[in-house]
């Protein structure tokens, strides 16, 4: 993709979703810069996830205006996008293998061997059913089905959720490995912050629907006097 | 690497910090080769842009050199060391006096504190 | 590429009821041979050819709904949603792999019809059949390629049905039957008038010259092409644009 280097990856201006009986994202202004690992932190219900579908293109605006990578999302923007929702969403009756065959048909940036390294680091079992794998196995399929391509933007709704604690540090390896700093961009929704933190440049906290802060990671860190995990309560007040 | 998210520090400086520590302590000498940023990036579960940041920071303050395509060094400065030494060294006596300012403790009772323990002390450290 | 992987795993966990129905059919026609020998001929055409097929036709149009809202039950559609594919082709690979079930399952009981049954009672069966095979060729075709039509049509808007029932935020079920006979009202209200304009156009022959020889008007057929192709666009806009998770 033919990107200049300045334009933002993302940019959300005036976004709002309204459902019937919640007003989901009230007024998002966001422009999110190249080359950066992004972390979205908040509560539950504020809108993180509902965001990073509507980046994805799985959801409509109610108003405003959303552009990612240039485009507005339909099937070209998705194609230039990794989703990785938090639900499980691969077809359980293919194996792991028919999986990745079944994905890799319709990215013409599939990379093969980062998925085969990836399987085995991970270690997954091929020919296993996703029916049959563990809730921490899919979440692991789940990522290198988002993580086994070349894409400007990678958009990961709670990737720990369902791994156990010590098996987290190699997630967060498999994603820091697999960041290329001078392409990609990765937003992370997550409510680990604990093991996610070292990876963030910046840091958007969320709060019911809106964006409460928008900075890069020190500067909250200094700012607040303390990490991440400890400032939720601080910024949403 | 120790690195702690707690402190307000910023987390390149602090990486920074970590390899001043190691040089002092004799873990690195000068002349040393260090991890490329992305071998460090991965070693460390860092942010690789935090990575590069502290390398740049290092090249900057004169810590290391990088030599193209060999990788990067600690500077084969045997001044270094000293200079490392005596500027950490100003640093945690200014920590310390600060934290005994905030105490609400004077100069005088400073001074009589840190002999006391510094020459008394020492058997039971 | 992508296209292709669609249809396979849609052919994949569909093509094996198929399978298993034209078995039992098959079974059923073995019966026929074995303890039918008393059976009225009538019954025996229609329990053994006209049922199975009427029945094939209505899993296929059924499939309309049924594939996607297993999409939606199993949370696939979350991956679908996020594929850089457009909506009108994922309908397309849907339907088609429904519909070539169909017409393999229709082949298969015609096959098993004619091999079994026919053969194994011709000597009571064939005055059944007139013995003028243009006229029989002729009248099975048309049939057959108006009954498919009407399959692949009816699966269409059952496709569109859901997808309308999606839109809702609840009571999904009532507003699809909403669409479905919505739908229905529309084409048939629509249909005539539109086909009227199409007055000048060939008509098709049902039968043959010895027989008795129907000239069908092929507008109202033209015009149910073109609206079952309206509805496939239609429904792959409804999929990209409108429907969410």
């Amino acid at each position: 993709m033919n990107i200049p280097d300045n334009q933002p990856v993302i940019e959300l201006k005036g976004l709002h979703k309204r459902y019937l009986l919640k007003h989901a994202l009230r007024g998002i202004d966001l422009s999110v810069r190249r080359g950066s690992i992004v972390g979205l932190l908040g509560p539950n219900g504020s809108g993180k996830s509902t965001l990073l579908k509507m980046m994805a293109g799985l959801i409509h605006p109610t108003s405003g205006s959303i552009t990612v990578n240039g485009l507005t999302p339909g099937a070209r923007s998705k194609s230039t996008i990794a989703y990785l929702p938090e639900i499980d969403h691969l077809y359980g009756g293919m194996t792991v293998t028919e999986t990745l065959t079944f994905i890799s048909a319709f990215y013409a940036d599939w990379q093969p061997d980062k998925a085969a390294e990836m399987l085995d680091r991970l270690e997954l079992d091929s020919n296993q059913k996703v029916r049959n794998l563990s809730k921490g196995m899919r979440a692991r399929l789940k990522l290198i089905v988002a993580l086994s391509r070349k894409v400007p933007l990678v958009l990961l709704d709670e990737p720990f959720s369902g791994i156990a604690p010590p098996s987290r540090e190699k997630i967060v390896r498999s994603i820091i490995e697999e960041f290329n700093s001078e392409e990609q961009t990765i937003i992370l929704s997550t409510h680990s912050v604990n093991e996610a933190e070292p990876m963030f440049d910046d840091v958007i906290f969320l709060f019911e629907g809106q964006i409460k802060r928008y900075e890069s990671a020190d500067r909250l860190r200094s700012e607040f006097g303390c990490s991440l995990e400890n400032m939720w309560e601080k910024v949403c007040m | 690497m120790q690195l702690d998210f707690n402190n307000p520090k910023p987390i390149y400086l602090q990486m920074v910090d970590e390899v001043k520590k190691s040089l002092a302590r004799g873990e690195l000498k000068p002349g040393d080769k260090i991890p490329s940023h992305k071998e460090q990036a991965h070693l460390s579960k860092v942010n690789p842009n935090t990575v590069q940041r502290a390398y740049q920071e290092m090249e900057r303050e004169g810590l290391t050199e990088t030599l193209r395509g060999q990788g990067t060094f600690i500077k084969n400065d045997p001044e270094l060391l000293v200079h490392i030494r005596s500027e950490m060294a100003q640093t945690a006596v200014q920590q310390f006096i600060e934290e005994m300012n905030g105490l609400g403790i004077n100069p005088a009772e400073t001074e009589r504190l840190l002999s006391e323990h510094l020459y008394n002390g020492k058997k039971e450290v | 590429m992508g296209f292709g992987q669609l249809f396979k795993k849609e052919w994949k966990s569909i093509f094996p009821l198929y399978a298993v129905f034209c078995a039992v059919v098959t079974a059923y026609h073995l019966f026929t041979l074995y303890r039918g020998a008393g059976w009225e001929e009538d019954f025996i055409f229609v329990s053994t050819f006209i049922i199975p097929a009427v029945i094939v036709g209505l899993l296929t149009v059924g499939m309309g709904y049924y594939q996607l809202q297993t999409e939606w039950k199993t949370n696939s559609i979350y991956l679908l949603l996020s594929l850089p594919i457009r909506g009108w082709k994922i309908m397309s690979a849907k339907l088609l792999a429904s519909l070539l079930p169909l017409l393999v399952s229709m082949s298969w009981i015609t096959a098993s019809f004619a091999v079994v049954v026919l053969r194994g009672r011709w000597d009571t069966m064939h005055d059944f059949f007139p013995p003028l095979l243009p006229f029989l060729l002729n009248v099975a075709l048309n049939s057959l390629w108006m009954y498919l039509f009407t399959v692949v049509f009816l699966a269409v808007l059952l496709q569109f049905s859901f997808l309308c029932g999606q839109l809702a935020a609840r009571f999904q079920r009532t507003f699809a039957c909403l669409a479905f006979i919505g739908g229905l009202w529309l084409v048939i209200r629509i249909s005539p008038p539109l086909s009227g304009l199409l007055a000048g156009i060939p008509g098709i022959a049902f039968g043959s010259d010895d027989t008795d020889l129907l000239y069908l008007h092929s507008g109202p057929f033209l015009v149910l092409l073109l609206l079952c192709a309206g509805l496939v666009w239609l429904n792959g806009y409804l999929f990209e644009k409108e429907v969410e998770v």
